[in-house]
């Protein structure tokens, strides 16, 4: 799913060379993506209201497996 | 950023290998995908002196548009799973995707969200790279038929509501390609009632209420 995310992080912003995400499985019932961008691409990608970065983890939820444990994503200024 | 439609002039020595300096400048994959103008015919000139190189003007049109829009959905959807078919149509600044396949459960999601959230991140990449802006609409199979059917079908019964009791009837959060049909079929079918859209994203929602004039109190 990390791989999900990157393809369309890197679409949708300005410097898609500066897209770095990490993923934490704290071994719960989550699985955390932190989220770098360049500053400038940080509205473009949370959205107003939060909407395109609601929109995909949405995407990912509905591509993710039975088995898969739900995403949260996380913006890290 | 690359934008569709921005113009770039190139120069070379005939109009086969400018083009390829072209396609490679804008990522093109075919020249299907460029669109120009020549502003200036080579010449070889005499002895060379008077030898002037091909000068053309050239951008990435709709069909390039078009073909990174497919690219970009079929990586997502790649990820479904699921044996999806897409057609992309452009017109007007509106770009339509259908979406056709056996199984598209997953992809629609419940009272189409998934849908919404798809749509919506198309439309951010669309408007990335386009200056004036385009409307995205993305169709899977006849779900948004059956779902414009199944609104006005609410918005029917929320306006006899709002007739028989004289008063204002809310009805819950809805995208706004939803709130749209809402609108337009109270407009086109109850001339005594307006309609607004009052609240925030994602929690908007339509507000139906009786009007003497047609017009907002």
């Amino acid at each position: 799913m990390k791989n999900l995310l990157m393809d369309i992080l890197t679409k949708i912003v300005k410097y898609p060379e500066e897209v770095k995400v990490k993923e934490i499985d704290n071994g719960d019932e989550n699985i955390i993506y932190e989220i770098y961008v360049n500053p400038e691409d940080v509205g473009q990608i949370i959205g107003k209201d939060g909407r395109t970065i609601k929109s995909i983890n949405i995407i990912m939820n509905a591509a993710k497996k039975e088995q898969d444990k739900k995403f949260i994503l996380k913006v890290i200024r | 950023m690359l934008k569709i439609e921005q113009k770039k002039v190139f120069e070379g020595t005939d109009l086969e290998s400018t083009l390829e300096k072209v396609r490679e400048e804008f990522k093109a994959q075919s020249n299907e995908e460029i669109s120009y103008r020549v502003i200036q015919e080579p010449s070889k000139g005499f002895l060379g002196i008077g030898k002037k190189p091909l000068i053309i003007e050239a951008y990435p049109n709709e069909k390039y548009l078009i073909n990174r829009v497919n690219e970009f959905l079929n990586t997502i959807l790649s990820y479904f799973e699921e044996e999806v078919d897409i057609k992309i149509k452009s017109h007007n600044k509106t770009i339509t995707i259908y979406l056709e396949g056996e199984n598209l459960g997953k992809i629609i999601g419940k009272q189409g969200r998934n849908l919404g959230a798809l749509q919506h991140l198309i439309m951010i990449y669309v408007n990335r790279m386009t200056d004036t802006k385009f409307e995205v609409r993305l169709d899977v199979g006849e779900y948004r038929k059956k779902r414009k059917k199944n609104l006005e079908l609410i918005a029917d019964q929320a306006a006899k509501r709002a007739i028989t009791t004289n008063s204002k009837v809310e009805l819950s959060p809805m995208f706004a390609f939803e709130r749209k049909t809402i609108h337009e079929y109270i407009k086109n079918n109850y001339p005594k009632l307006v309609s607004v859209s009052v609240g925030l994203e994602p929690y908007r929602k339509v507000v139906i209420y009786p009007s003497r004039n047609g017009k907002r109190r």
